[in-house]
């Protein structure tokens, strides 16, 4: 038993390690503009460390950076992370049997990139180990890499981490452009939300504008949005 | 103070929606089409 759990981590060591490479420079990318909107090393590596969501670690940090009240960043975090209720689910029903305890722990390790690697493989059921193996190496090299960019941050030259800003909207649009092209309505709802955004900045706190427009083309685009063709062929 | 409060308000709204799946996934299940996300 013990062997095979020791086997299962090993394979989830190996499974994750191709994640490194994407996340130690968004990891350094967040790192420094932490630092830049006047977070302490200590809190730039203890967001990453208890919270572990790269993309609401970089809204976050931009937020706070414009002035953004405290529930406005938080109930942005929380809009942004609901995606994380249909990740889990699909993690922990791949999942074996295991533990409640376990599968606690196991939950806070949830990410995109630890969801999309352990819920694609051919086996019907995985081991909690693999999971653990897997998430063992992205959260090492998320807080590695935060770690890396928060010391560093004061010896780069001003205008090279001045520059690096440019990843919140980077990893953004690489988050958005792939759905885009199959998907006109999609992309229409993507530059409504966009114009509603500048709309409503225009009379209120720019961070409330974003959470009310997210909320306002969410709820539009449930009505008019396609679903993906490949699941529209699925249901036929 | 300000900071480590908006990391614990955000490790709170981070932490329950990967938990509650851990906790409900049996009743959490897509007819059986996980593999589709």
């Amino acid at each position: 038993m013990k062997h095979r759990a020791k086997q299962q981590y090993i394979a989830g060591l190996r499974a994750g390690s191709p994640v490194i490479l994407g996340f130690v420079p968004v990891a350094l990318a967040y790192a420094i503009m932490a630092r830049q909107a006047g977070f302490t090393v200590a809190q730039t590596c203890g967001m990453s460390l208890l919270v572990f969501a790269g993309a609401s670690e970089i809204m976050a940090v931009g937020m706070y950076a414009q002035g953004a009240s405290l529930i406005a960043m938080i109930l942005a975090t929380f809009l942004l992370n609901l995606r994380h209720i249909i990740m889990s689910t699909c993690v922990f029903n791949r999942m074996e049997s295991t533990h409640p305890a376990a599968r606690l722990f196991s939950a806070f390790f949830v990410t995109d990139e630890s969801f999309a690697i352990f819920t694609t493989g051919k086996d019907e059921h995985r081991s909690v180990w693999f999971f653990l193996g897997l998430t063992t190496v992205t959260y090492s090299f998320w807080n590695l890499g935060t770690l890396v960019g928060a010391v560093a941050s004061a010896l780069l030259p001003d205008i090279l981490s001045a520059s690096l800003g440019i990843a919140l909207y980077a990893m953004f649009i690489a988050l958005l452009l792939p759905g885009l092209p199959e998907n006109r309505r999609l992309t229409l709802l993507v530059v409504l939300t966009a114009v509603c955004n500048t709309l409503l900045s225009q009379i209120m706190d720019s961070s409330w504008a974003l959470i009310s427009s997210t909320l306002l083309c969410a709820f539009l685009g449930t009505f008019f949005v396609d679903p993906d063709p490949a699941e529209k062929e699925a249901d036929v | 103070m300000y900071i480590w409060l908006l990391i614990l308000g955000m490790l709170a709204v981070t932490y329950i929606p990967r938990a509650l799946p851990a906790v409900l996934a049996d009743k959490f299940r897509f007819g059986g089409r996980t593999e589709i996300f």
